[in-house]
């Protein structure tokens, strides 16, 4: 049996708007998604941290809840159980908007905000206490102290593991097709269902992931250069600085 | 009127007592220092000063203002108690210039930014670190790190200077550079400093004041040169210079004088002065220094405490010579002028300055 392959399902007909629609709406709901599980991340990674039980105990709570339950639960939980739970206008607002999109991004944002809050925590925790210390005597407050000195340095530290846990985001925002967000494996699964052409929309579903993964992991590696502090993360100063 | 008044201060950490029931003052524009062996509490009696600590027992206070208290729950938190503090790691920034490292708490105290340039350049003038302002944190020599940690601690005019061990991640040479800048700089801000090491050259030095510190209490508080010529424990000698001991025996007590023999020497005679709870039958250590020792190397007739030794080692250091001698199965340490030159296996006198002996039950 010899497969005709035929790549021109792959911009004829609407083929072509829905991959492009796919790719929009995984970048979105993806970079939003990330705004709120980097802050989300970096605030409970702090407070970890803090010489305050009562908040150390909160932020524990929050990344031990979010963490240890299946992002597809997530998703469904944040779609099916929470809206109805919402006052009446703001759930006919809702749906009229795609409430499916702002629910994956919920579940993506406070999901990966938990693992997020992990690598902060230990990047705080591997900075010399007297650090901290230097600023306390220098006359900051605590949440100074955290704000201008702990968090910065923390947040450089882990460019690295941030940066993978980013990818992982990105190819996690594909489980939002089981609430119906329109994003790229969704489209590809309609170019395959209207064309019964698997190969060929797998494929392109396949390659775009790779490239949009790779132009990140080179954004990363950027960041990375810029602001790697030298001699903390064993990467030599490079001859720009 | 003290400046800085410590009562009766205690911090354990579990098992620990690091700092024991400790009380001292420290006067104003006073460079006062804390010396002992490392895991003595220096470090932590400097926290507690600073209120990285809040202590157990006791009470800090600072010119009538009680920073922290324990039986009257009082702390006052480290960043409202106008205190700067050097630490040994330094602590610098990594992801700031030299300029901001110094500068941040002044601009988060709301200060203009005209104000703030001209007081860090001031400031950076006078550790030495001028030129140096864009210089990113992690590009710095160890002597430039610590002169930062330093301007960013005076910068903002803290009535109390706290230095813990500054100078002990520098190579030798430029430690004893910073020895001699730091006191010319501590005198021309005149500003009261609380320091800690563990090298006694270095608190001799730079000290108007020293607290020789063991296990968490303070041995001796007194001028580099009382503690010197006046220790006043055994811990006390041992710590500061090098020093012989000597175990010996008590044979008389003649007004004042005291005869002893000595008992690893061969019974050796040493006449030295008495001292009020040491009797006659007494087992004793005689301590002297070595540079409290002369060398001969021939009999000069009938004078007290000369011993005849055999040399064992001679070492030059070009301006001195340090030998060991023995006699019995006692081993001296003596200095010389590098002008007496014995070699080893020679003979050779040694005459122990019955002034500088002090006698410690054994
Ligand atoms: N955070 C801490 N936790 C447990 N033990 C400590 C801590 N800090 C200091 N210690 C202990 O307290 C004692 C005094 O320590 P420190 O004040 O740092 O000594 P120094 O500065 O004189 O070397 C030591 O035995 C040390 O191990
Ligand atoms: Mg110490």
């Amino acid at each position: 049996m010899t497969y005709q392959f035929d790549w021109s399902v792959l911009w004829t007909g609407q083929s072509g708007e829905w991959l492009l629609q796919g790719i929009l709406t995984t970048l979105g709901i993806s970079t939003l998604a990330w705004l709120l599980a980097a802050a989300l991340g970096t605030v409970s990674g702090a407070l970890r941290t803090v010489p305050f039980a009562p908040l150390r105990a909160l932020a524990t709570c929050y990344v031990e809840f979010f963490r240890n339950v299946p992002l597809l639960v997530w998703m469904f939980f944040w779609y099916f159980a929470v809206p109805p739970l919402l006052p009446g206008p703001l759930q006919d607002w809702l749906f009229n908007h795609g409430a499916e999109f702002w629910a994956g991004m919920f579940a993506l944002g406070v999901y990966h905000g938990a693992r997020f809050s992990e690598m902060i925590r230990s990047g705080i925790q591997s900075i010399p206490k007297t650090q901290f210390e230097a600023a306390l005597s220098t006359g900051l407050t605590t949440a100074q102290t955290y704000r201008f000195v702990i968090i910065p340095i923390a947040l450089r530290l882990i460019i690295p593991p941030i940066a993978n846990e980013s990818l992982n985001l990105l190819k996690n925002s594909s489980v939002a097709l089981t609430i119906s967000v329109t994003e790229l494996t969704f489209q590809t699964r309609q170019i395959e269902t209207y064309t019964a052409r698997a190969f060929e929309a797998l494929t392109a579903g396949t390659v775009i992931y790779l490239a949009l993964c790779l132009g990140i992991a080179t954004l990363m590696t950027k960041i990375e250069r810029r602001f790697a502090l030298p001699g903390m993360i064993g990467r030599v100063a490079s001859a720009e600085h | 009127m003290p400046y800085l008044e410590i009562t009766n201060v205690t911090k354990t950490y579990g098992p620990v007592t690091a700092v024991d029931h400790i009380s001292f003052s420290v006067e104003s524009g006073e460079m006062f220092t804390l010396l002992g062996p490392s895991g003595c509490g220096k470090s932590t009696t400097l926290r507690l000063i600073a209120g990285l600590e809040q202590p157990e027992t006791g009470e800090i206070s600072a010119r009538d203002r009680v920073l922290a208290s324990a039986e009257a729950k009082i702390f006052i938190p480290p960043e409202k108690r106008g205190m700067g503090m050097v630490f040994q790691s330094y602590a610098v920034w990594p992801h700031m210039t030299v300029f901001e490292n110094v500068g941040y708490g002044l601009k988060l105290r709301g200060l203009s930014r005209a104000v703030i340039k001209e007081k860090v350049s001031h400031i950076l003038d006078l550790v030495g670190l001028y030129r140096l302002e864009d210089r990113p944190g992690t590009l710095l020599s160890g002597g430039q790190q610590q002169r930062v940690a330093l301007a960013r601690a005076l910068v903002f005019e803290p009535e109390i200077l706290l230095l813990d061990e500054p100078l002990s991640n520098l190579d030798a040479k430029l430690r004893e550079q910073m020895r001699i800048e730091l006191k010319a700089l501590q005198q021309r801000v005149g500003i009261t400093t609380i320091y800690v090491t563990h090298d006694q050259a270095e608190a001799m030095v730079l000290s108007d004041r020293v607290a020789v510190m063991n296990g968490g209490r303070i041995e001796q508080l007194a001028s580099p040169s009382q503690i010197y010529e006046n220790p006043q424990t055994k811990f006390v000698v041992d710590f500061i210079g090098k020093v012989n001991h000597i175990p010996a025996k008590v044979l008389e007590i003649v007004s004042g004088q005291c005869v002893l023999t000595a008992t690893d020497a061969d019974q050796a005679r040493i006449e030295c002065q008495a001292v009020d709870d040491i009797r006659t039958g007494d087992s004793v250590i005689a301590s002297i220094r070595p540079q409290d020792i002369t060398i001969h190397q021939a009999a000069s007739g009938t004078e007290t405490n000369v011993w005849r030794c055999s040399v064992k080692t001679a070492a030059y250091y070009g301006d001195h010579m340090e030998y060991q001698l023995i006699l019995g199965s006692q081993i001296i340490e003596a200095f010389s002028s590098p002008s007496v030159r014995a070699k080893p296996g020679e003979a050779a006198f040694v005459q122990l300055d019955a002034n500088s002996i002090k006698l410690w039950k054994s």
